[in-house]
C-alpha cells in the first residue's frame, strides 16, 4: 500500500519541462570543464619543493631560536637564562659594577626589547648586613649571618638595564647574578610560529594560474627539438655562464658573443669553450649548443618579458681580433642578438606574453569599440580589420566589410604598437589568449555560426574569426578534438608509450580484453575508429558494448586525458602491427608480401613506386596513414585528392583504396 | 557524491517551480543555482553537492520572493492554490496533499519526486535522519487515511 501511495504520489505532481535545459547544459559543460581545470590541483614538484622549502625556513628559525635566551616564570619549558653575572667586593668592584665603600651597583644590560622578567641573586660570603634594591624600586633587605646566603630579588621591567644595588660589608664579596627571559609565549608556540611564518614565506611560490597558461603551436617546434630542449634542461646548470643562478637570456648572450667572436670574460669564454659551444674560430663539440637553440629554449620554457628585449640590458661588446675585418657586423652586439630573439620569437610564435604585458600595463588598449570593456566584439572587429588588411589589393577587395572608422583607427593604432612590440604579425592570434585572461571560454566560440551576429551575412563568408579560438581549444585541451591529429606528436606518443610498455610501466593495448596483444585488438580498434568517424555509439556499433566501452574508457596510451582519441587507435594499431605481422593477413596477405609491395609496387606492371603521400603534404608520416583510414570509414566526408589517391594505393597496387593500404603504409613507416 | 547537472537539472527546476510557481521565474534561478554551483569558489568535493544544490536553489527562492514582494502589484493577481492546482492532477490525493501544512508537501515532493535522499532532507530540514524518515512516515499515513477516504 505505502508503495502505491508513492508512487501516486509521483504520478500526481505534474511539473512543466524546462525549455532551455539543452542550452543551457551544453554551456555548464565548459563552464564545469573550466572550473575543473581552474580547480586542479598544484602539481605534486610545487607542492613538494614549497614543503622543503618550508622545512628549510623552519628549521632554520628554529635552529636560531635556540641561539636565543630561553626563560623566565612564563615558559613552562625553558630555563632561565644568565645575561650578567659580577663577582666583587666593596673594595675590588667588578667590571659591571660600581659603588662606594659599602655598596655595589651593578647595572645589567638586557638584550631583549620586549618586556622581560629579570631575577637577581646577590650571593655574599661574609657576615654582615646587607641590602638589595632592584631600580624597580623592590627592596629586599635582610641579615646575612651565614655564608652563602642567596637572596632572590624578581622583577619586571620593560627598561633595558637592570639595576641592583647591594649593600654590604667592607670585605665581603658579592655575586651578582642578573637572570632574564623575554616575557614572551612558550616556546612550543615559538616553534609553530615560526613554522607558519616558513610557510607563508613559501607560498608565494605555489602559484596556481587562474587561466591556462599560453601554449607555442606545437608546429612551430623544430623536428626534433624536444631533445635538445632536454639537452639543455639537464645541463641549465653548467650552462649560467653569468652565475645568477639561472640560466636564461642573459646567459644566451654570453653564448651569443663567444659564438659570434666577441670579447667575453675569460671565466665565461673558458666555461664556453669546455662546454664545447662553436666559434668564429673552431667548431664546437656539442652540436645542439648554439646560441639559436640556447634562445629558443628560453623563449619556449621561460616566456618573454618587455624587460628581456631591451638592448641596454646587455652590456656591448667588440669582435676579438681573430674575427676578420670583412666578417665583422656594424651593428653593436646587443643590438644583434636582440634581433636574434626577436627572430625566434617570431618563428615560434611566442610573442603573446609581451601583448599580454603591455595590455595589463595600460599600453594597449584592446577595447577597439570604446564599450568600456575588452570583450568578444572587440576580437571579432580585430580578426575582420586584420583580415581586411591582408585582403587589401586582392581581387577579394569587393568582399570586404568595411568597419567604422574609430573602430578602424583602434585597430590600426593597436597594430601597429603591437607589431613594433613583438616584431610578428600574429596579434590576432594572440588577442584570444588576451581575451580569455579576461573572460572565461564561452561554447560556440569555436563555432563560425557563432558570428552570424557579428558579421553582416553578406560578408560571412569570409571571416573566420572562430578560426583563432580553435586554436586556442586545442591547444588548452578546452574542446580535445578526436580526431586532430599531429603525425610528429603521434611519433612521440608511440615510443613513449612503447617503452613504457617494455620497462612495464603500463599495460600492453588490450583493447578487447582478451587478455592478449593481437590482431583481435588491431581489427577491433579499426572499427572503433569507424565508429567515432561516423559518429556511431556504442549500442550502434558492430564491437561488443563493454569493448566499446572500454576503449572509449580506459584506453588513454597518449596520456592526454582523452580516451580512445585517434591518437589512442593509432598507437593501438601500431603496437599490434609491431608485434604481430600477421594482422596484416586480414587483407589476405602476408606481411612480408605487403613490404614486398611496398619496395616493389610495380609489381602489377604499374608506372612507379607509390609513395603512400595521401594528403600530399610532401612527406609520408601517420597522418597519411588516418586519412586513407579516414577515407575508407567515410569516404563521402574524407575525401582524397586524386593525386592522394595515386599516392596512396600502396598495397595491391590498382585496386583503389583499401584498409590494407592504410595497414601496409603502417608497416613501411614501422619498419623505415 | 558527484552530481550528474543533466540528471538534476530537471529536478532543481521542479523544486524551483514548486516554490515559485512561474515557470520562467523557475527556469532563471536553476540556470543561477547550477552558474553558483558551478562557479563557486569556496565550493570543494565535500560529497554534498545535492544538499548544496538544494541550498543555493532554496536560497534563491527565497531572494525572488524577495523581490517579488517588492514588485509593484499587477491587475491579475492569482491565488497560490491554482498553481497547486496546476501541479496536482490526481484529484483524490492532490486534494489530500494539499491539505497538509506547507513544509510537508515540500518535503513530500522532494523525497518522492525528486527523489532526495532522507539524509539530504534531513540536512535541509535541520533534523536527524530518524526524525526526517518517522516524519516521512508520518505524512504517508496521513495521506494514506485522507486518500482512502
Amino acid at each position: 500500500m505505502r508503495r502505491k501511495i508513492e508512487k501516486a504520489i509521483r504520478e500526481s505532481f505534474d511539473f512543466p519541462k524546462p525549455q532551455h535545459m539543452d542550452e543551457f547544459l551544453s554551456r555548464a559543460e565548459v563552464i564545469s570543464a573550466e572550473e575543473k581545470k581552474r580547480n586542479r590541483g598544484t602539481p605534486l614538484k610545487f607542492r613538494v619543493s614549497a614543503a622543503a622549502m618550508a622545512c628549510l625556513v623552519a628549521v632554520g628559525l628554529w635552529a636560531d631560536l635556540r641561539n636565543r635566551s630561553a626563560l623566565s616564570d612564563m615558559d613552562l619549558h625553558g630555563n632561565e637564562n644568565i645575561i650578567a653575572e659580577s663577582t666583587g667586593s666593596s673594595s675590588d668592584q667588578p667590571v659591571t659594577a660600581c659603588g662606594d665603600s659599602d655598596t655595589i651597583t651593578t647595572t645589567t644590560a638586557v638584550q631583549q626589547s620586549a618586556a622581560c622578567t629579570t631575577t637577581t641573586s646577590l650571593q655574599v660570603r661574609g657576615t654582615g648586613s646587607y641590602a638589595v634594591t632592584s631600580s624597580t624600586a623592590f627592596t629586599a633587605l635582610g641579615a646575612a649571618g651565614v655564608n652563602g646566603v642567596t637572596v632572590s630579588v624578581p622583577s619586571r621591567t620593560n627598561r633595558k638595564e637592570t639595576t641592583t644595588t647591594s649593600t654590604i660589608s667592607r670585605n665581603d664579596t658579592a655575586t651578582t647574578t642578573t637572570r632574564a627571559k623575554t616575557n614572551e609565549r612558550i616556546f612550543n608556540v615559538k616553534k609553530l610560529g615560526a613554522f607558519a611564518t616558513a610557510v607563508l614565506a613559501s607560498s608565494p611560490d605555489v602559484s596556481i594560474p587562474d587561466n591556462a597558461d599560453y601554449t607555442l603551436p606545437y608546429t612551430r617546434l623544430h623536428k626534433g627539438e624536444a631533445d635538445i630542449f632536454e639537452e639543455f634542461k639537464a645541463h641549465s646548470r653548467d650552462l649560467d655562464l653569468n652565475k645568477d643562478g639561472v640560466f636564461d637570456l642573459k646567459d644566451c648572450y654570453e653564448l651569443f658573443l663567444y659564438s659570434n667572436g666577441y670579447d667575453l670574460s675569460a671565466a665565461a669564454a673558458g666555461k664556453c669553450s669546455s662546454l664545447g659551444v662553436g666559434s668564429v674560430t673552431e667548431a664546437g663539440d656539442n652540436e645542439w649548443l648554439t646560441p639559436k637553440n640556447a634562445v629558443r629554449y628560453c623563449i619556449v620554457t621561460k616566456g618573454l618579458r618587455i624587460t628581456d628585449l631591451d638592448a641596454s640590458a646587455y652590456p656591448d661588446s667588440a669582435y676579438t681580433e681573430a674575427v676578420p675585418l670583412e666578417n665583422r657586423q656594424s651593428h653593436r652586439s646587443s643590438e644583434l642578438f636582440i634581433s636574434e630573439v626577436y627572430s625566434e620569437s617570431r618563428a615560434l610564435m611566442a610573442g603573446y606574453p609581451l601583448l599580454s604585458e603591455a595590455i595589463s600595463a595600460g599600453r594597449l588598449d584592446p577595447d577597439f569599440d570604446s564599450s568600456g570593456t575588452f570583450d568578444i566584439t572587440d576580437y571579432v572587429y580585430y580578426s575582420i580589420w586584420s583580415a581586411n588588411l591582408w585582403r587589401a589589393g586582392t581581387e577579394n577587395e569587393s568582399k570586404v566589410w568595411e568597419l567604422p572608422e574609430n573602430i578602424s583607427g583602434s585597430c590600426a593604432e593597436f597594430c601597429q604598437t603591437a607589431d613594433e612590440l613583438t616584431h610578428d604579425s600574429w596579434s590576432s592570434a594572440y588577442l584570444v589568449w588576451c581575451l580569455m585572461e579576461k573572460e572565461p571560454f564561452r561554447s560556440g566560440y569555436d563555432e563560425a555560426q557563432f558570428y552570424d551576429s557579428f558579421i553582416p551575412v553578406e560578408y560571412r563568408p569570409y571571416y573566420s574569426p572562430d578560426i583563432n579560438f580553435r586554436t586556442y581549444c586545442e591547444a588548452t585541451g578546452m574542446k580535445e578534438y578526436l580526431l586532430t591529429f599531429h603525425a610528429d606528436k603521434f611519433n612521440r606518443y608511440f615510443d613513449t608509450f612503447c617503452s613504457d610498455v617494455e620497462a612495464g610501466a603500463r599495460p600492453a593495448p588490450d583493447v578487447n580484453m582478451d587478455g592478449a596483444v593481437d590482431k583481435q585488438d588491431y581489427y577491433a580498434s579499426d572499427i572503433y575508429l569507424g565508429d567515432i568517424l561516423c559518429g556511431r555509439t556504442a549500442q550502434e556499433s558492430e564491437l561488443p558494448e563493454d569493448v566499446f566501452n572500454n576503449i572509449a574508457a580506459n584506453c588513454d596510451y597518449n596520456g592526454n586525458g582523452i580516451s580512445g582519441d585517434i591518437y589512442d587507435i593509432l598507437i593501438t594499431e601500431m603496437y599490434v602491427i609491431s608485434l604481430d605481422n600477421d594482422v596484416c593477413e586480414s587483407s589476405g596477405e602476408t606481411a612480408e608480401v605487403l613490404s614486398r609491395n611496398d619496395v616493389i609496387p610495380d609489381i602489377n606492371a604499374l608506372d612507379k613506386e607509390r609513395s603512400g603521400d595521401a594528403n600530399c603534404d610532401g612527406t609520408v608520416d601517420m597522418a597519411d596513414v588516418l586519412l586513407i583510414i579516414q577515407s575508407c570509414c567515410n569516404p563521402d566526408k574524407y575525401q582524397l585528392t586524386e593525386s592522394g589517391r595515386y599516392n596512396a594505393d600502396v598495397s595491391d597496387t590498382g585496386n583503389g583504396i583499401t584498409p590494407a593500404d592504410a595497414q601496409a603504409l603502417q608497416l613501411k613507416l614501422l619498419n623505415s | 557524491m558527484s552530481v550528474d547537472i543533466k540528471e538534476q537539472y530537471e529536478k532543481i527546476f521542479r523544486y524551483c517551480y514548486y516554490k515559485v510557481h512561474d515557470r520562467d521565474i523557475a527556469e532563471d534561478l536553476t540556470q543561477e543555482t547550477f552558474l553558483r554551483f558551478l562557479e563557486s569558489p569556496h565550493y570543494r568535493d565535500m560529497g554534498k553537492e545535492l544538499h548544496y544544490l538544494y541550498t543555493i536553489a532554496g536560497n534563491l527562492c527565497i531572494d525572488s520572493f524577495h523581490r517579488k514582494n517588492g514588485e509593484e502589484l499587477s491587475e491579475c493577481i492569482t491565488d497560490d492554490k491554482d498553481y497547486e492546482d496546476c501541479i496536482l492532477t490526481n484529484v483524490a490525493l492532490g486534494n489530500a496533499i494539499r491539505r497538509l501544512p506547507d513544509e510537508d508537501k515540500e518535503i513530500i515532493m522532494l523525497r518522492y519526486v525528486n527523489e532526495v535522499p532522507v539524509s539530504v532532507l534531513s540536512s535541509l530540514f535541520g533534523v536527524s535522519r530518524f526524525k526526517m524518515s518517522r516524519r516521512i512516515k508520518k505524512i504517508l499515513d496521513t495521506l494514506k487515511k485522507d486518500f482512502q477516504g
